[in-house]
């Protein structure tokens, strides 16, 4: 049994802070269980760390003391027992050697997302969300593996956590199923999985983006606002009864809440841009907090980088937290609350090149988003290497002030930039006054808003070109010139938007592309997009509508999230599931990729946005190892390295940089 | 009765002195306002009185002052103006008092015209003013309030830079939806 446990614990890439044989088999003959939780814990010990999980955005945690983990990148659910054996597989089977006849089918998702999010009930069934339907299973020892129930066609938008709510475990009369959902509002399930209410700005409620959801013993309901910076305490009838958190980095403020869980009288929250797990009062008090930022990535074993979901183990015992930047979730137990905060206060160094979704580049010009502090930093490059030359942005309350940058678009001839903020709800028109004639410099004054739209003004203004586009704020989610024109694309309902100099909306196509992510324009006419969630990539003629779909399941991609469009037609696109460039010719034939994980020169961990990059060329030097910069180059986000690489179109490495730095040789394996 | 004439004729003369000092002292502060309006054409409006802005946790002597309390105040308000960055509108603006103290509320006045000659109000529109220092990476500490005394023509209270050095002074004008700025550099000293 030692073995198998091992041999599961290695498969799943279980990395213990001891010697793992002794560890496991302590846990196997029974570990001591404490008493319930009944005062605020702070777990910030750490006890082990679960790697070579696809993009684990969810975890929940069985009254057993068994655990399940949903790794969206793969569409399937982990069941594991507290020392990490593997009990089930839920869906795509694991590509490690699993012992045989543990996994279980998902049982037909309709949904080409696969599931977004998971619980476990009153009942102990674990419940598996995905945008349209809600699965049950049954985990006893006499479980089929077909679910025991599934209730499929509903509506539950981007449902990114749940809870439930309700008591007896022998009837479903008063349970109901709460569920975040990212789109904006608060979906109520009864217990027989059939809507009950749903809290969005048409019942009265402004939710800007629910990430995380937890039920109190009172039977209060807490829910995390990731782009409010703000949890929001519901009564048992769904009547908002507190609200509390702004935006910082201050103990008590929040960067970006997201998963919660309830121990006791408090309320846990993934903090995930602080990179921190905060500990509250129901009132709203802070109490404490753990985590200390990873700097150098993949560093874990107790630092945390982006954690995403939080569970804790009904002993009171142990915090499971799930990082899906860094494909990983730890376990933590409790510790003294003054020696955790005294622990976790991050280091500056290392960590100024959060680089994002979101980068433009023409001519001269680079922009790329940083998360973190939402700005947009400004790269000149006329030199060989990128020189930063200003930030703006930031986060605050202004319309300079940004919340969620999404997309970026920057032209050089006219020394303009866009930021499309699906945060703030904004779309921003800046003017760049820069003077390529004088020595680069850093100018703090150099970008200036010209004018700002609100989104739900904008879509209104879509709307009137378009009575079909729907009720709602779209969502910029990319930029490209075509025809002589700026055109973006929304993500929310897929519809292609010509803009004048003013951003105002000049003509909007319907493409029915819900979900789409970046935009660019073929060389050769027309526009290409991604869809992440059906793994796909889009190619559209110039009147919006759909030429070719490329990929899907089983395909090329697992999850493209940004395509770039060469001289040559040739198309790039990153795919962060996958940790590569894909490169497919004009008529989207898959050509070929570049890199792969890791964190060396010309490697990736989760790619994300790419374009063109038109800067100065590296000369020859003796001595370089790859020298040179002829023909078409891109740059790509890597951000799970949290740096920016520089490519031929080729696939050769040509350079890496961040803030302040930059690389023409490459360097050791592992050096970031 | 002569000595009555010559007293009237000095109590005359005298007078006239005056009033031709003042007069003098009135077209010097008008080419003062003139000079100091730059791209604005018209003669400017008299600037608003400034109202005391209700700060109860600071001490008296720390509110607003009118120019004529302000020791280091020059007689006559300097009227700026700047156009919007998209060139849709122009904001003429004085402060209350001039020069802005350092580390001291004071006041704008504000009127928003359509064109670069400062003729034709602009009107109908919401405004929302800022201060900030992108050498330093801050703003102010306070947030000023804006009331539309008049259509087109508005009172900040409330604005106080806490040091000296480079300010850019943010117009933020919106419509539809629609926000558009006009920004200025102000130096402290």
């Amino acid at each position: 049994m030692e073995a198998l446990v091992l041999f599961a614990a290695v498969a799943l890439g279980v990395q213990t802070p001891g010697p793992a044989c002794g560890l496991l088999s302590g846990l196997l003959s029974g570990s001591s269980q404490a008493p319930s939780v009944d005062t605020c814990k702070v777990f910030g010990t750490f006890e082990r760390q679960f790697d070579l999980l696809e993009s684990p955005t969810s975890v929940a945690v069985a009254a057993s003391g068994d655990w399940a983990v949903l790794e969206r990148d793969r569409r399937r659910i982990r069941v594991l027992a507290p020392d990490g054996t593997v009990r089930r597989v839920i869906g795509e089977p694991d590509d490690s050697q699993l012992p045989s006849g543990t996994v279980w089918d998902l049982a037909v998702d309709p949904d080409a997302s696969g599931p977004t999010a998971i619980t476990f009930g009153p009942d102990q069934r674990l419940t598996i969300l995905s945008p349209s339907r809600v699965a049950l299973f049954d985990l006893g020892p006499t479980a089929s593996g077909v679910p025991w129930r599934i209730v499929s066609g509903l509506d539950l938008g981007e449902p990114v956590a749940a809870a439930w709510k309700g008591g007896d475990p022998q009837t479903t009369a008063d349970d109901e199923l709460w569920i975040a959902d990212r789109r904006g509002s608060v979906i109520v399930l009864d217990g027989e999985i059939a809507l009950k209410r749903r809290l969005d700005l048409a019942s009265g409620f402004r939710f800007l983006r629910p990430s995380g959801v937890a039920i109190a013993p009172d039977g209060s309901v807490f829910v995390a606002d990731e782009d409010a910076n703000a949890i929001i305490r519901l009564d048992g009838a769904g009547r908002e009864v507190a609200r509390f958190g702004e935006r910082g980095s201050f103990p008590g403020l929040f960067n970006a809440p997201r998963g919660l869980a309830i121990a006791g009288q408090c309320l846990y929250v993934t903090d995930e841009l602080n990179h921190r797990i905060t500990v509250h009062d129901f009132d709203g008090t802070f109490r404490s907090f753990w985590g200390m930022h990873a700097v150098v990535p993949r560093e874990g074993e107790g630092k945390i980088h982006y954690p995403a979901s939080i569970a804790i183990a009904p002993d009171g015992m142990s915090a499971y937290v799930a990082e899906p930047l860094e494909r990983r979730v730890q376990r933590f137990g409790p510790s003294d609350a003054e020696a955790a905060m005294n622990s976790a206060m991050p280091s500056r160094e290392g960590v100024l090149s959060h680089f994002g979704h979101a980068i433009a580049c023409d001519g001269e010009l680079l922009l790329l988003e940083e998360p973190e502090t939402s700005s947009v930093f400004l790269f000149d490059l006329r030199d060989p290497t990128p020189m930063h030359v200003t930030t703006f942005g930031g986060s605050g309350e202004g319309p300079d002030r940004y919340s969620r940058v999404r997309a970026l678009h920057v032209n050089a001839a006219t020394q303009m930039a866009v930021v499309a903020d699906s945060g703030k709800g904004r779309l921003a028109h800046l003017r760049i006054a820069r003077d390529r004639t004088k020595p680069l410099k850093i100018d703090p004054f150099m970008v200036t808003l010209v004018r700002s739209w609100e989104l739900g003004a904008w879509s209104d203004r879509v709307r009137g070109l378009l009575p079909t586009a729907g009720q709602g704020t779209l969502e910029p989610c990319g930029f490209a010139m075509h025809g002589g024109s700026l055109w973006t694309l929304d993500s929310r309902l897929g519809v292609l938007v010509s803009l004048d100099e003013t951003l105002a909306p000049t003509k909007a196509i319907a493409t029915g592309l819900a979900g789409a992510s970046g935009l660019t324009a073929r060389a050769g006419g027309g526009f290409a997009t991604t869809l992440p969630d059906q793994g796909e990539v889009v190619l559209l003629t110039g009147d919006g509508s759909i030429a070719k779909r490329i990929g899907g399941r089983g395909s090329a991609f697992i999850r493209p999230t940004a395509v770039a469009s060469m001289p040559d037609g040739t198309l790039l696109v990153t795919d962060g599931a996958a940790d590569r460039v894909v490169v497919l010719g004009a008529d989207g034939t898959v050509k070929g990729s570049m890199g792969s994980r890791g964190a060396s020169d010309g490697l990736f961990w989760m790619p994300d946005g790419i374009a063109p990059y038109s800067g100065a060329s590296v000369p020859p030097e003796q001595g370089d190892v790859l020298v040179g910069s002829e023909g078409p180059r891109c740059v790509v986000v890597d951000r799970g390295n949290h740096r920016a690489q520089v490519f031929r179109q080729d696939g050769t490495w040509i350079m890496t940089f961040g803030l302040g730095r930059a690389y023409t040789r490459p360097r050791e394996r592992g050096e970031t | 009765m002569m000595e009555t004439a010559r007293v009237d004729a000095t109590h005359r003369s005298a007078r006239a002195w005056a009033v031709a000092l003042l007069a003098l002292l009135a077209l010097l502060a008008m080419l003062a306002m003139v000079s100091a309006t730059v791209g604005c054409s018209d003669t400017p409006s008299p600037p608003i009185p400034p109202a005391r802005v209700e700060q109860s946790d600071r001490p008296a002597s720390q509110a607003p002052r009118s120019p004529a309390e302000t020791p280091s105040a020059t007689p006559v308000q300097a009227w700026r103006t700047v156009r919007s960055a998209a060139g849709t509108f122009s904001v003429r603006w004085v402060a209350a008092p001039d020069p802005i103290p350092v580390s001291d509320p004071f006041e704008l006045d504000v009127q928003l015209f359509v064109d670069p000659e400062c003729t034709i109000p602009l009107t109908g529109r919401s405004l929302s003013v800022d201060a900030q220092m992108p050498h330093h990476g801050h703003g102010m500490n306070v947030r000023p309030s804006v009331t539309e005394i008049t259509p087109g023509r508005y009172r900040v209270a409330g604005m106080l830079c806490h040091m000296p050095g480079r300010w850019e002074f943010l117009f933020d004008v919106t419509a539809g939806g629609l926000l558009e700025r006009a920004q200025t550099t102000v130096e402290l000293k």
